[in-house]
């Protein structure tokens, strides 16, 4: 076992390689989730205060027309 | 402007997509370490040092594959306008900045121990130092302005033009002298790389591809959130909360 951990005397490069992989893409991971739910509770607060004031806004928003012209 | 037009389709496909790229990813991960790090034998000349390659190769093709997404949709949004094309671009780049590092990275602690040092100026190292300097020239761009759509037509200009870089990169091998070696796997011929090594290598690239798959819908998912934020944003509509507010699909004039 201890033999696989020295990868034959290169463990200082070997292992550095693949820690370094694994906490890169945790990083991307974990990063992109919470900026993914950040971004899309805040994209939803948008819509939920938005709706009260304009009924209308919905179908103005479909034609892409102004809804407060 | 058909921006930000109807996401549900996206959303669809993106909902069906992502767990199958995540359970690729775990399997091919479990299966990519088991062959790269114990059944597979140590390299006659490199030793053990040759597992750095299951890292390393991986890394590079997606480093490179994914400059060649971003181009491909930078091209698709100067030419159709695509409404998802920037967001793809946007959404790619920092994970081809993440995989290129770790290429350079990996590369070096590959490098000491069988070449004798930590880097060296020649070819097919300096251009992957140029690709990651263009990831980050794209990405500083793509976020210059706070008015949207400012920056979609630059950043997909300098996205188009770093796409040079890519045969220099491939090619750098047989162009130049260098300390690295020539290609082993894509190649006319045929892989000169023993099916033993062969096994793992190609895990792991199905494995980070995988992730790159499951990375950019989540990315892209966030950035559509970030795009319509802003379009609110810069009509300068905010609730007293500070939540930006106002009616969203209605574009500035571009």
């Amino acid at each position: 076992m201890s033999a696989f951990f020295e990868m034959g005397g290169h463990a200082v490069y070997i292992w550095p390689c693949y820690a370094l992989a694994a906490a890169v893409m945790v990083y991307l991971l974990v990063g992109s989730v919470s900026a993914m739910r950040r971004n899309e509770a805040m994209a939803k607060a948008l819509d939920v205060s938005r709706r009260p004031r304009s009924e209308g806004g919905a179908n103005t928003r479909i034609a892409g027309g102004s809804a407060d012209a | 402007m058909h921006r930000f037009a109807n996401p549900t389709r996206f959303f669809r496909i993106s909902n069906a997509i992502l767990p199958v790229a995540a359970a690729g990813f775990a399997v091919l991960t479990v299966l990519g370490l088991y062959y790269g790090l114990i059944a597979s034998p140590a390299d006659y000349q490199q030793g053990d040092t040759v597992r750095i390659m299951y890292i390393h190769v991986p890394a590079a093709y997606m480093a490179v594959m994914i400059y060649a997404v971003i181009a491909g949709a930078s091209a698709s949004v100067l030419i159709w306008k695509h409404p998802l094309a920037e967001i793809t671009a946007r959404a790619a780049a920092p994970v081809g900045l993440a995989f290129t590092f770790l290429c350079l990275a990996t590369g070096s602690l590959w490098g000491k121990p069988m070449w004798g040092t930590w880097w060296v100026w020649d070819a097919r190292l300096t251009s992957v130092l140029i690709l990651f300097f263009l990831y980050i020239g794209y990405m500083t761009l793509a976020n210059a302005f706070d008015e949207p759509g400012r920056a979609s037509k630059p950043a997909a200009i300098l996205a188009l033009v770093g796409v040079v870089n890519l045969p220099i990169i491939k090619f750098s091998v047989d162009w130049w002298n260098t300390l690295h070696q020539p290609a082993a796997l894509i190649r006319l011929d045929g892989p000169t790389i023993a099916p033993e090594m062969l096994t793992p290598l190609f895990l792991m690239m199905g494995s980070f591809t995988c992730f790159f798959i499951l990375v950019l819908g989540l990315r892209m998912r966030s950035e559509y959130a970030a795009a319509r934020l802003r379009n609110a944003m810069s009509r300068g509509v905010t609730t007293p909360d500070g939540v930006p507010n106002g009616p969203v699909g209605r574009e500035p004039a571009a």
